[in-house]
């Protein structure tokens, strides 16, 4: 006949089987939570580098697109002035015929 | 003695499950942790890709939108460098200022920036009495033949102005401005032109005499 001690140690011992296995799951659980975490903040960096790289690149465009547009203006001016001169210089009366 | 020992076991049992028990709940606040932080990533990335996403569109139309510039100032720089040429030779084209002389010294020639337009100052004007003819004599020297001229007078606040073709003598008269009378007689001889302008004021003494001549 076992003792209330036998079957405590028992059912104790049963329950710390069981807790031992849901530690164990747990933690495997955890650790693969932890590669992925691990996984998507490398892919986080990288793609942080990336839209870093297209904001560099649409900035430079940026700039440029500036820059041309300001250069684009200035010709529009040198050709307004170009085309009054021309127009003018066709009206002159002083030129030469031939 | 038994009894001790299988109670000792007992207690270890018990510390073993309540350690158990800690570490379970470590875990399972860990990993929750771990998921609070995956679904913050995975939204991080997922507003990241929208970015490039956007970024990488606007790009695509920046660049569109660069080419087109960069085509159009192409186009332009072509457009100014074949005007420049034009305009250049059109200006080899005209006749110096130079070709045209004032050769009577009581008047100055000036022209403006579009060569259109001829200023002839009276660095001398004389006048005496009521009704009494002043003439300013223009004379300026063109070797291009010239057919139609116009002539304006400026007298104090006043214009006047008078159009005329010159005929086959080479003569035109600027008359009847108002009640006094003014005319201008042009002379043509192998290219030197005269013109000759009477004033008569009768309200003033002196007239400031600028002339204006606009050769068309």
């Amino acid at each position: 006949m076992k003792s209330k001690i036998d079957i405590a140690i028992i059912v104790l011992s049963v329950i710390c089987i069981s807790l031992i296995v849901i530690f164990i799951f747990k933690f495997i659980e955890t650790n693969k939570l932890i590669e992925k975490a691990s996984s998507l903040k490398k892919e986080n960096a990288g793609i942080l580098e990336e839209l870093e790289n297209v904001n560099d690149s649409l900035e430079a465009f940026n700039k440029e697109y500036e820059n041309l547009q300001n250069e684009n203006r200035k010709s529009n001016e040198i050709f307004s002035s170009l085309s009054e001169e021309l127009r003018k210089l066709k009206n002159n009366p002083y030129l030469k015929s031939d | 003695m038994m009894k001790k020992y299988k109670i000792f076991i007992l207690f270890l049992i018990v510390m073993l499950n309540l350690t158990l028990i800690l570490l379970i709940f470590y875990q399972i606040t860990k990993s929750k942790q771990k998921e609070k932080a995956i679904i913050q990533l995975t939204d991080t990335i997922d507003n990241c890709t929208r970015l490039i996403s956007e970024n990488r569109e606007k790009l695509i139309e920046k660049i569109s939108q660069v080419q087109n510039y960069k085509v159009s100032n192409k186009i332009l720089e072509t457009k100014i460098s074949d005007y420049s040429t034009r305009v250049s030779s059109l200006k080899s084209n005209i006749y110096p200022l130079s070709n045209i002389n004032v050769s009577s010294g009581e008047v100055l020639l000036f022209r403006d920036c579009d060569g259109k337009n001829f200023y002839y100052k009276t660095s001398s004007f004389s006048k005496s009495g009521y009704y009494t003819k002043a003439p300013v004599w223009f004379v300026f020297k063109s070797t291009k033949s010239l057919r139609y001229v116009r002539v304006k007078v400026f007298w104090k606040r006043n214009i006047y102005e008078k159009t005329g073709y010159l005929d086959a003598s080479g003569s035109i008269y600027v008359t009847g401005f108002g009640n006094n009378l003014y005319y201008g007689t042009f002379y043509v001889s192998g290219g030197i032109y005269f013109a000759k302008i009477l004033t008569d004021d009768y309200y003033e003494n002196y007239i400031a005499g600028t002339g204006t001549f606009t050769v068309n």
